[in-house]
């Protein structure tokens, strides 16, 4: 069985730059992630190779991490304004539909 | 006509009072034209009683006539009456045989004069039907959520306070906005068609209640009055008709985008009910969040399932398991070269047995002489020898020089 990740995809795997990885969505990042792993984790990568996808792999894991961590910061602070909300007078000059 | 009183007491037809009460009971009750007669007068000396029923005498400028009023009829009479009201009566004349009076038993009572309104009732439907005003399609829609309910009835009543009660308890800070009208009576037209107008262009209004208690078909006319009705019509926002009791109908209902019963029904009508809508919300909200937290732990989930690669965890692994790799290799290559060694030396050896065994040099030690010609050429065959030919013959310590007698060429080759 030949390996599901040839030379070339590893070096592109590895190409990320840490300002691509720090503008990366959740789904992007973890993607990339689930990738990395399969790839370090099958037969036959240069152990080069498996470092850089180490260190490729650590920053967008940091990645992933800190998007999450931030989108439930801002989920908790929705909620927060969302409970605390007052409630307002029915104004007719802003549109209640 | 006359009879002689003593023929008549011979004959014996003396009547009693009864009798005679019996049988004029039985000409007016048989009688086709006094059995279901409208009569049109004005009501006097009127009696509720406690039981329902009501008593009264209707009464022209030149006869009187009195009349009874069963409760059961009474409840079903839509027509308030009181004295000096002109109405016109249904029944049928009956005779009350103790006092001797002969009375209406009213079926129904209606103002008099009312054939006039009915065919002006019908003559407007008419018209405005054939303009398609009571076409469905003209119906608007009632919004969902008015920004403000516009009212237009008399601001004295149980009208205006129903509808504000009904929608305050729907929706309590719901804004409304009454244009106090006369709904009755000279100026009551003008009044409530400019209260429509006036409403329909307020941008603080969505919908528009046109409304007015119950009454007699006199009390309900402004509604059936053709200006108002097309101020109904011609309003681009949505108009609910509640004139009335459940019983009336009027033009205006026809005309209306929306008819309610009642008022309170109307105020039913136009706006949501404000705790339903706000539970609704937290259901949604509670959903919402629900959703985003389930989101959230799936990410997160997935992002550990990845993080537990070996290789992240513990990088040291990517060498420890190559280093491992590289000493198992070693192992095997020691083993390998051990082996092919080994099989080599074997091969040296049969070979060098054999290398042995092939040598001439033994051979030559074991008695075997080797000849060679002046050539220097190995003499295998007798033929060709010559006699006196010289030959080198080579011995295992050293060599000698020979000349040939005579060959003798053997028959057969030696074994």
């Amino acid at each position: 069985m030949s390996p599901k990740f040839s030379v070339q995809d590893l070096e592109a795997l590895t190409a990320l730059t840490a300002e691509q990885i720090g503008g990366m969505g959740y789904e992007t990042a973890m993607a990339r992630l689930e990738q990395v792993v399969e790839a370090l984790e099958q037969e036959g990568t240069p152990l080069q190779m498996g470092l850089k996808l180490y260190e490729v792999g650590s920053a967008l894991s940091k990645r992933c991490g800190a998007v999450l961590d931030a989108t439930e910061a801002r989920m908790v602070q929705i909620r927060g304004d969302l409970e605390n909300r007052k409630e307002e007078p029915f104004d007719p000059g802003k549109d209640g539909r | 006509m006359k009879r002689p009183f003593a023929a008549a007491e011979a004959a014996g037809k003396i009547l009693s009072v009864g009798e005679l009460t019996s049988h004029i009971k039985t000409l007016l009750e048989d009688d086709e034209v006094l059995s279901g007669v409208w009569v049109q007068g004005e009501i006097s000396n009127l009696v509720k009683a406690a039981s329902g029923h009501a008593y009264f005498t209707l009464k022209d400028d030149k006869a009187v006539v009195k009349a009874a009023l069963w409760a059961g009829v009474r409840r079903q009479v839509k027509t308030e009456f009181k004295n000096g009201d002109k109405v016109a009566v249904c029944g049928s004349v009956s005779v009350y045989e103790p006092r001797g009076e002969y009375q209406i038993i009213v079926s129904d009572l209606r103002p008099a004069g009312i054939g006039a309104l009915y065919e002006a009732f019908e003559k407007l439907k008419q018209k405005l039907a054939a303009e398609g005003l009571f076409d469905p399609a003209r119906k608007l829609p009632l919004p969902f959520l008015p920004r403000g309910v516009g009212i237009v009835t008399s601001p004295k009543g149980a009208v205006v306070q129903d509808i504000f009660r009904v929608v305050r308890r729907r929706f309590p800070n719901m804004p409304l906005y009454l244009v106090p009208a006369k709904v009755q009576g000279e100026g009551a037209v003008s009044e409530v068609v400019a209260g429509i107008r006036l409403l329909d262009a307020d941008p603080r209004v969505d919908v528009i209640i046109v409304a007015r208690g119950g009454g007699s078909l006199e009390d309900l006319w402004t509604f059936n009055e053709e200006a108002v009705c097309r101020a109904i019509a011609a309003a681009v926002k949505p108009v609910v008709s509640a004139v009335g009791h459940e019983t009336d109908t009027t033009i205006a209902d026809f005309v209306a985008d929306r008819r309610a019963a009642t008022p309170s029904v109307a105020g039913e009508l136009v706006v949501p009910v404000k705790d339903d809508l706000v539970r609704r919300i937290q259901d949604r909200t509670g959903r919402l969040h629900r959703a985003v937290e389930t989101a959230l732990a799936l990410a997160r989930q997935r992002l550990r399932k990845a993080q537990a690669c070996r290789f992240l965890q513990k990088p040291a692994q990517l060498i420890a398991e190559r280093r491992l790799k590289v000493l198992n290799l070693a192992r095997d290559v020691e083993l390998l070269a051990a082996r092919r060694f080994e099989a080599r030396r074997h091969g040296f050896q049969v070979l060098a047995a054999r290398l042995t065994a092939l040598n001439p040099r033994s051979l030559l030690r074991r008695g075997f002489i080797m000849a060679t010609d002046e050539s220097g050429a190995v003499v295998s065959s007798v033929r060709g020898l010559r006699a006196g030919q010289p030959l080198h013959l080579a011995f295992a310590d050293g060599r000698a020089g020979a000349r040939v007698e005579e060959p003798i060429e053997c028959q057969e080759e030696p074994s």
